[in-house]
């Protein structure tokens, strides 16, 4: 996404925007400042990003939106406090919090920034002459921010690594998938999104503590749904329909990262990161998030770039239950493919070490948090299983109780 | 003083003559006030339509005074944030940010 011109991020269509329901408001209603042809004074006082206050910018027409601002995770990005609360202690979050603000808090968005212009992460600027998009850009508003990981794996930017499939077949976009609804939140309670019957118990304890939780949505099934009803002569999905997350088979190499660290500069005073290393693995590991509606046994695995002392700038050991969580986390990369190294037969993934997070593989300082994740024992090879059985490996496969839940194909 | 005498023949030519004004005037009276009964009776049986249309253009919904137009608002933030041109022109130099972050985020 090539970076705009000054006067392009400011350039208002005056034909299109004046005809539209967002025309028919003065410009000072939204934005403030004065009606006056010296720039200067102009911009007095002027409100850049009205959507900074929902309630008062968008609430009057849009009020069913705006009721649901406080859980949005785009503006709340509750998703960081929950990994953050869990690895420290509440003496620790008032450090935190200074940390968060200079850090994190930049990924926070507005209704404006994906509605009217490019989000201020990327630089902001106007998409469309200020013309209002009820559809977000997947380009140049969701992969703006989510690029490194899902944009650039979706949209195939990797070298030598193809497009997600429901892209490079399907041209399908973000909200394709991902609904309005889901991006707006929902204005009461957390179960309204995390469905499912563990999600509506936990209700009566607790809400929701992980991005998994509850039914999956979007999921694969909705759409494949032969594999839903195990209505496909696809082997690999009746023998692993339940046991397997979709992606470990029809997922490939994705970026892991490694050891992030925050702190200000001392010479500009602005906030900066820097991670040791970023990388591309295909790890399978346990699911550590095991559930009615996740109930594989196998997931794949991706490094967050937390390290013990990823905030040592605000404060030491700030981290104190830094093994509350793994570090290798249950994924679910964007880089769909029907047809992958581990689909080519059963031994690309049965006795091969290399797809499996084992110990070995895992930084001694977080073999702790990483416990239940790590793989103790490789499925063995296929030739092993059917010696041990006294059958062949056809007779395997096709004899195999059938799994109770779904497994899909792209 | 002997007054001069008109004679009877006269009279009676001048109450003539009077009386054949008289009628002729009363007949051409009469004859305005039929027109305009039939013109009347013409307006009513005309389509409902035609008779609106010549009712919006009665004299009465012309403006009693000379128009005075308002002039328009002046959208100075429009004026300029809608020329290309201007705003090239007047657009602050970016300050160079230089990125101090390092590696993938």
């Amino acid at each position: 996404m090539a970076p705009l011109e000054p006067w392009e991020k400011v350039l208002v269509d005056g034909e299109l925007f004046p005809e539209e329901v967002h025309g028919q408001v003065a410009c000072a209603d939204c934005h403030a400042g004065q009606n006056t042809p010296d720039k200067f004074e102009a911009h007095v006082g002027l409100i850049e990003n009205p959507s900074e206050n929902p309630v008062e910018s968008c609430g009057e027409c849009h009020p069913d939106v705006v009721a649901t601002h406080d859980s949005n995770l785009h503006s709340n990005l509750e998703g960081y406090w929950t990994v953050l609360d869990a690895r420290s202690v509440p003496e620790d979050h008032e450090a935190l919090d200074g940390m968060f603000a200079n850090h994190c808090n930049s990924c926070h968005a507005t209704c404006g920034e994906c509605h009217v212009s490019q989000p201020n992460l990327v630089g902001g600027g106007l998409i469309e002459g200020h013309l209002f998009n009820e559809t977000p850009s997947m380009t140049r508003n969701c992969t703006a921010c989510h690029g490194s990981r899902v944009g650039n794996e979706y949209l195939g930017k990797h070298e030598d690594l193809r497009p997600d499939v429901h892209f490079s077949q399907g041209r399908m976009s973000c909200v394709d998938c991902h609904s309005g609804h889901q991006m707006h939140g929902a204005p009461d309670d957390c179960q309204s999104c995390h469905t499912g019957p563990e999600a509506q118990l936990a209700q009566l304890e607790a809400p929701p503590d992980h991005r998994y939780d509850g039914a999956q949505l979007p999921s694969c099934e909705s759409c494949h749904m032969t594999v839903a009803m195990q209505d496909d002569d696809i082997e690999m999905h009746q023998q692993h329909g339940g046991d397997l997350s979709c992606q470990v088979c029809h997922s490939v190499a994705y970026t892991s990262c490694d050891g992030c660290h925050v702190q200000i500069s001392e010479t500009t005073g602005n906030p900066y990161y820097a991670t040791d290393g970023s990388y591309f693995t295909f790890i399978i590991g346990k699911n550590a998030l095991e559930s009615y509606d996740r109930p594989y046994e196998y997931v794949t695995l991706r490094h967050v770039p937390v390290a013990h002392d990823s905030f040592a700038y605000y404060g030491e050991d700030l981290l104190k239950n830094y093994d509350a969580l793994p570090t290798w986390v249950y994924t679910t990369p964007h880089n769909i493919q029907r047809n992958t190294p581990q689909t080519e037969s059963c031994d690309a993934c049965h006795g091969n070490a290399d797809l499996f997070l084992t110990a070995d593989k895992v930084y001694p300082e977080e073999l702790q948090a990483n416990l239940s994740v790590i793989v103790n024992t490789i499925p063995p090879p296929i030739a092993e299983i059917t010696s041990t059985l006294s059958i062949s490996p056809t007779t395997t496969i096709t004899t195999t109780t059938v799994i109770t839940t779904t497994e899909e194909s792209p | 003083m002997k007054q001069a005498k008109i004679p009877l023949e006269m009279i009676g030519f001048l109450m003539g003559l009077l009386l054949l004004v008289g009628i002729v005037a009363l007949a051409g009276c009469q004859s305005a006030d039929s027109d305009e009964a039939e013109a009347v009776e013409a307006v009513a049986n005309v389509e409902p339509l035609l008779v609106e249309t010549a009712t919006a253009v009665t004299p009465t919904e012309a403006p009693a005074t000379e128009p005075t137009l308002e002039p328009a608002p002046v959208d100075n933030c429009l004026d300029c944030h809608t020329n290309k041109d201007l705003l090239i022109q007047t657009a602050d130099p970016e300050e160079e940010v230089i990125a101090e972050n390092e590696g993938e985020g």
